[in-house]
């Protein structure tokens, strides 16, 4: 409950704060202009395709290629590709972003792809940590009970890994909603370009038209992922996390 | 007898703590020098950097800045001297409208006078080459469209049928005298799901790539003679003269006045320096501001090599 409270009060304090620039009539007097709804309206709704966009692909991949380094067959590439994924994830966002321009172009594309490879590590991690971590004697009692490996894989393999897998999904959806305020330094849009034009004309109250909301759309989403999250997680391991 | 050594020397070290360089070296001339986020900034700042070195002071470049990062480090006194362009300071600084017709000399004379009282900024002889801002397109797309001047832009825009992603960087997007006051001006409206905001110097990628109709640029951007881009002709007169401008704050001219006349004397080698601009002047130095632009955006020089071999071509680094 008190969670709720923090969260609730938080959105009201950032969206508020929108709010009374984007209406404050004394700086539409000013030499610099204030950003119009409209335009932040437009804004988070492309900054909303971006991160979706990015991270409908970066789960598309990263969850079924974080599974498969899990398999006995496939256990060969598990150090290639967590490894890799682990090194990836300590390049700063910028490099990422930035490096795109040159290889695929000045545009959206470049903009959803950096997006796309930085959210794909951290979903990518856990849906490997999700099916490893699981303590061997639960699959060992399947495999007693006389379960075949795809029952096990679908009955006591992914229901347990499913959280942690959307803890994954979750916080690189949050990470990605702040990367993507860098998205339109390579020719991308999103509430980026409110935030950097105050960064650029030195407007104090532009930055904050920016980042507020970015920092809004992060708490939503993340909210959200929460909820479905705890959904998605079966009772049974809810009971386990509230007695331990 | 080593204790005595040990206190000798201390008083010694002491003492050249406390006072520095007293009677030995001359006193350090340190001055700070800003420029901004472009090339021909770059190539000013190096200019203005390597001349006052070579007059013996210590100069500290603090590069690549805003338009108001600048401006603002000039007012807190963290940056001595910059070069600036008349029509920013007009419209951007000292926050007033630009009245069609009046002229480079004027505008100087107005900036100068209104700067010194309200900036405390001395500005010095100004380098007449209005570096403006121009929207530019490929010379295809003039063709098939028809369009010469902003005028003939505009009416494209208003009739809404051809698709115009037009690219601007952050700075223009918002300025007083930039793409928001330019629509109201010449009547028109960019869509808002067609305009493009970046980085500076990225509207100039984006239209090499094809990746927009129209771009935002700068008069003495060496590429739009490169690829003989179409410069959109400002046929009622909108924009400000942009002429780029030494300035300096009075406090640090008080103290080295010999500032002006050494950067006068640079000033004194571009096209009509210290007279009055006449348009054939302005045309003659925008040209010689695009061959030095050219040469750090075409051949890939630094900017710090063009500055110098300009430098020492008119002879004002000494022997």
């Amino acid at each position: 409950m008190r969670r709720y409270v923090v969260i609730v009060s938080l959105l009201v304090l950032l969206i508020g704060l929108t709010v009374w620039i984007t209406n404050l009539e004394w700086i539409r007097e000013g030499v610099y202009k204030p950003f119009t709804w409209g335009k932040i309206l437009s804004c988070t709704w492309w900054h909303l395709i971006m991160v979706g966009a990015a991270e409908f692909a970066a789960i598309l991949i990263g969850v079924p290629l974080g599974i498969l380094v899990t398999r006995p067959g496939f256990k060969k590439l598990t150090t290639p590709v967590i490894g890799g994924a682990n090194i990836g994830q300590s390049i700063p966002s910028l490099a990422v972003i930035a490096i795109m321009a040159p290889l695929l172009g000045f545009g959206l594309k470049s903009a959803i792809v950096a997006l796309f490879i930085y959210g794909l590590l951290p979903v990518l991690r856990n849906s490997y940590a999700g099916i490893n971590n699981i303590d061997p004697a639960i699959v060992e009692a399947a495999k007693g009970m006389g379960m075949t490996r795809g029952q096990i894989a679908r009955k006591i393999e992914l229901p347990l890994a499913l959280p942690v897998i959307m803890t994954g999904i979750r916080i690189s959806t949050v990470i990605t909603v702040g990367t993507a305020e860098l998205a339109v330094l390579v020719g991308g849009k999103g509430l980026g370009v409110i935030t950097l034009t105050g960064v650029f004309t030195l407007q104090p109250l532009t930055i904050l038209q920016g980042a507020a909301p970015t920092a809004a759309l992060a708490i939503t989403l993340g909210f959200i992922l929460e909820r479905v999250e705890s959904w998605m997680t079966s009772r049974g391991l809810k009971v386990k996390a509230e007695m331990a | 007898m080593r204790r005595l050594l040990a206190t000798i020397l201390a008083v010694v070290l002491t003492l050249a703590l406390i006072l520095p360089g007293a009677g030995c070296a001359p006193v350090e001339k340190e001055i700070t020098v800003g420029n901004k986020n472009f090339t021909e900034q770059y190539i000013i700042g190096e200019m203005i950097k390597q001349l006052l070195e070579n007059r013996g002071f210590t100069v500290n470049l603090v590069a690549d800045l805003s338009s108001m990062a600048l401006r603002q480090g000039m007012e807190a006194g963290d940056i001595d001297i910059c070069a600036d362009y008349t029509g920013t300071a007009w419209m951007v600084y000292l926050g007033h409208v630009y009245e069609s017709g009046v002229d480079n000399n004027e505008l100087y004379e107005l900036v100068k006078a209104e700067d010194a009282t309200t900036g405390g900024f001395t500005w010095l002889n100004p380098i007449w080459n209005n570096n403006t801002y121009v929207l530019v397109s490929w010379p295809e797309f003039v063709d098939e469209n028809e369009v010469v001047t902003l005028s003939d832009l505009a009416a494209l825009y208003q009739e809404g049928e051809a698709e115009i992603t037009t690219f601007v960087d952050f700075e223009f997007s918002t300025r007083p005298d930039g793409l928001p006051a330019l629509e109201e001006f010449y009547g028109f409206k960019v869509p808002e799901a067609s305009l493009k905001t970046g980085a500076p110097g990225a509207s100039l990628l984006g239209l090499e790539n094809h990746g927009c109709e129209v771009a935002m640029a700068f008069g003495t951007d060496a590429i739009i003679g490169q690829y003989g881009w179409h410069v959109y002709q400002d046929d009622k007169s909108f924009f400000p003269p942009y002429d780029l401008t030494p300035y300096v704050s009075a406090e640090v001219l008080e103290v080295y006045p010999e500032i002006a006349n050494i950067l006068n004397e640079l000033v004194a080698t571009f096209p009509g320096g210290g007279e009055l601009a006449t348009p054939g002047i302005v045309a003659q130095g925008q040209v010689v501001w695009q061959e030095l632009c050219a040469k750090v955006d075409i051949d890939m020089t630094e900017p710090e090599e063009v500055a110098n071999d300009y430098l020492v071509e008119k002879g004002l680094l000494g022997e």
